[in-house]
């Protein structure tokens, strides 16, 4: 299996600070490719929030360097998770001790995908962020959003019409850093050859169609890397010519 | 950043660090010209808010807003020192604990106590919203609540370089980071209003009660008896209103919100009639059947001897859980009372109850249990009953004598404050039959006195405090009469008496010294000097016996007597202040 990667974050139209965070790494193992994406969307004042951001990236990118590579000699699916839940339990811990004792109160979404070839693939998810799951008929949302609106579209007592307009629309349940407890969610599945993931934090979605999102990222239209890049950029600059003022990150993986 | 041990303005000394925010410190200071404490807020110039907007501007505006506020809910600024860096609100400092803690360490509140709170704050919130032009709270919260020891509320943190302003709720936050921010709050394009207010007051209320934070799995709000079925379906109503998510839905002013929680129990007479209504409909047609059939009316006696076998059985079991299933099965069963002992004659669940715990120790955990048991439904059924005067003046000796704080802090006064509103029951009650109510005049000190430590804080900050001690001090002796008459006294209790008469005597000699009653004159140096006395002879008397509880109790009592004695001889200006 080949895998072909792009990303691209813009600060967006009216912010300081770009808060969003990614990271993306490829290794060949006996296994075959092992991938991981993971995208942080950092919140906080006094642009703290990217440090949040930064911090949990940082340690799943630690994980998969120095741990990975053990866990995947030996490699029980469960275990992968069960340290997915410490490094998240461990970070919502440090971001609000840290948070505590600078005095201002930061958190960070969390959207991390592992794939192990097309043997595997696991999702970690907290808040807000997305993975999308693409291919030449549609966009698929693997990801569940633990937002306000979501909860109550979910309790039926209100329509997604009006969760996208309602003024609670980027409020989160819960997320690392500033949540007493965090619940994330997590996902396995198998990865199918000729599909395209998405990551993306919330700046990228609320304005564009799952139909834009499908038929700009559908994998018979994606040529190489290059082509990627330009059109998940293409996107970003829909997303504010449309007025988005948020940060907008977005990182696309393709499988061949 | 001040310095501990620094002296502001050669008159407030910076004590020790007791907050901190983004932008700003809280100090403990001591105004060394007063001898009194105060909090210090420490802004720092040219810090910036989450907008980056320079926070002095409005920090000051804020703080002269303020300053002109007056309100016994409300913590006073005295003085705004300016620096080149930096500037200091000094105001009131609270001794108390935020309700955020209390919840953490306590778990859900007395339904009573939270209703009582909600009054207040619905009170200052209306003083607020009534300003020109209004001043809008927007953090309701049990964080910015203080709980003080006499069991009043005050509202801090008021707005001085809050750190939330409206308009950053337009990018993403998680959720309880903001408090339990009213919809309209979030996108930057909703108006707050004295409605806004309202949700967070209805969201607190809710927390407070339920124990269960509404920011919390599972995001959202349940009517409050989904949490505990003996909560007043009044207040559940009242909870309810306040947190609709469309502001026209909610009460649209906290006079209105006020008035509904002075009528809470109405609220749930209307309920109940309704409830009421249905059931004789019910009943209505389960008699028609069984007229019908014979062998349904053998039933239902057999059914009724079950009922009331079942309910012997339970209250003899000693448990708490059988005496709430007890109190469940039949909650207007109240037994007879004898009037030389002051205690039931047969046993009833309600009385055994008190009983056990009583003997058992008597805290928050249990508080909560009781409470439910003694819910306002479960009242209704026995107020008319001749004893439930005496049930009532039983509840109030539980909690004035035998409750106990989780952090065993004294709580004489604190006690007391909880006790009101069982003798103010009491009384009530003996009032329709004087002649029946032997703890009458014992209920009438208590409640007098508990009242006084309840209302003291906002006499003060009235002004109106003129004329309460000496009237304290007459309350005092009255109870030391009394209770030298009783005949059923324990030894927990006389001590627990001389604990709060010691209390006062400690804390208020100044006031007790210069303070006028009706009469003009003031409580003489000679007469708090016997009645310290008169207590040092009593309490040596009491033969304590308990190793946990009275022993304890009295070496504490004695330990306070040199420093009441110092703390009276320096309010009549006595030599030295030692004995």
């Amino acid at each position: 299996m080949n895998v072909l990667t792009a990303v691209c974050t813009d600060i967006g139209t009216k912010k300081d600070t770009n808060q969003d965070s990614l990271c993306v790494k490829v290794a060949e193992t006996d296994l075959g490719k092992v991938v991981m994406a993971v995208i942080c969307d950092g919140m906080g004042g006094l642009a703290k929030g990217e440090i949040a951001s930064a911090s949990v990236v940082e340690a799943f990118s630690r994980w998969y360097d120095n741990e990975l590579p053990l866990q995947l000699q030996n490699y029980k699916p469960d275990e992968i998770r069960a340290r997915w839940e410490e490094i998240i339990q461990d970070m919502n811990l440090r971001i609000a001790e840290y948070g505590k004792s600078i005095g201002v109160q930061l958190g960070t979404t969390l959207s991390v995908l592992l794939l192990i070839d097309n043997k595997a693939l696991f999702i970690g998810h907290v808040g807000d962020s997305r993975v999308y799951e693409i291919d030449d008929r549609e966009s698929k949302v693997l990801t569940t959003d633990q937002t306000v609106v979501a909860n109550e579209v979910r309790l039926g007592r209100m329509t997604p019409e009006q969760a996208a307009v309602d003024p609670r629309r980027s409020v989160l349940l819960q997320c690392i850093g500033a949540s007493k407890v965090v619940n994330p969610d997590y996902l396995m599945g198998t990865p199918a050859e000729g599909k395209v993931y998405m990551l993306c934090s919330d700046g990228f979605r609320h304005l564009v169609t799952p139909e834009e999102i499908a038929s700009m990222f559908a994998p018979r239209n994606l040529v190489d890397e290059a082509d990627m890049e330009e059109r998940i950029t293409a996107l970003i600059e829909e997303n504010k010519k449309r007025g988005e003022t948020d940060n907008i990150t977005a990182l696309l993986l393709k499988l061949e | 950043m001040a310095d501990i041990g620094s002296v502001l303005e050669g008159k407030y000394e910076i004590l020790k660090l007791i907050g901190k925010g983004g932008m700003s410190r809280v100090y403990l200071a001591m105004d060394k010209r007063l001898n009194k404490t105060w909090a210090v807020k420490e802004i720092e110039k040219n810090a910036r808010d989450e907008n980056n907007e320079i926070v002095v501007q409005s920090a000051m505006a804020e703080a002269h807003l303020i300053e002109r506020l007056d309100h016994p809910a409300l913590p006073r600024i005295v003085d705004i020192l300016e620096y080149d860096k930096v500037i200091y609100v000094v105001m009131d400092y609270i001794d108390g604990e935020p309700l955020s803690k209390v919840l953490e360490e306590h778990g859900a509140q007395p339904q009573d106590l939270v209703i009582e709170w909600a009054k207040q704050i619905c009170d200052v919130l209306d003083y607020l919203h009534t300003q020109t032009p209004p001043i809008i709270y927007r953090d309701m919260k049990p964080g910015n609540l203080m709980l003080k020891l006499d069991g009043n509320i005050k509202v801090i943190d008021f707005g001085i370089a809050r750190e939330y302003k409206q308009k950053n709720l337009a990018d993403t936050v998680c959720l309880g980071t903001k408090g339990y921010a009213a919809p309209e709050q979030f996108g930057g394009r909703g108006q707050t209003d004295a409605r806004t207010d309202i949700y967070c007051l209805g969201a607190t209320l809710y927390h407070l009660i339920t124990g269960h934070n509404p920011c919390d799995p599972p995001f959202q709000m349940y009517p409050i008896r989904h949490w505990n079925p003996a909560l007043s379906g009044g207040l559940e109503r009242i909870i309810l209103k306040c947190t609709q998510l469309n502001p026209e839905d909610r009460y649209q002013s906290c006079a209105e919100l006020l008035y509904a929680l002075d009528h809470y129990e109405e609220e749930d007479e209307v309920y109940r009639a309704e409830e009421k209504k249905q059931l004789k409909t019910f009943i209505g047609m389960a008699s028609a059947t069984v007229a019908c059939m014979l062998v349904g009316v053998l039933g239902l006696v057999m059914n009724t001897v079950t009922i009331n076998g079942n309910y012997d059985t339970m209250v003899k079991d000693n448990t708490v859980p059988q005496y709430q299933a007890a109190i469940a099965l039949k909650p207007s069963e109240l037994a007879e009372y004898d009037r030389n002992t002051l205690s039931a004659t047969a046993e009833d669940a309600y009385n055994g109850l008190i009983t056990y715990y009583e003997r058992n120790g008597f805290g928050p955990e249990e508080s909560k249990i009781l409470q439910s048991c003694f819910s306002q439904s479960n009242l209704a059924k026995i107020e008319n009953n001749p004893n439930f005067g005496a049930l009532m003046y039983r509840v109030g000796m539980l909690y004035m004598f035998n409750y106990k704080e989780g952090n065993g802090t004294d709580s004489a006064a604190y006690n007391a404050t909880l006790a009101t509103n069982w003798f103010r029951r009491a009384i009530d009650a003996a009032e329709g039959a004087p002649e029946n109510a032997d703890y009458y005049n014992m209920a009438q000190v208590y409640w007098q006195i508990g009242t006084f430590y309840q209302t003291l804080e906002s006499s003060i900050n009235k002004g109106e405090d003129a004329g309460k001690y000496v009237a304290h001090w007459n309350d005092i002796q009255n109870m030391l009469t009394l209770l030298e008459q009783d005949t059923s006294k324990t030894e927990f209790m006389e001590l627990s008496v001389y604990k709060v008469a010691v209390y006062s005597m400690e804390k208020y000699a100044r006031k007790f010294a210069s303070d006028k009653g009706e009469d003009g004159t003031s409580v003489s140096y000679a007469e708090m000097a016997d009645t310290l006395a008169n207590i040092e002879n009593r309490v040596a008397a009491v033969d304590a016996t308990s190793e946990e509880t009275t022993i304890p109790m009295k070496k504490a009592i004695e330990e306070r007597f040199d420093d009441v004695q110092r703390n009276i001889n320096l309010a009549y200006g006595k030599d030295g202040g030692e004995r």
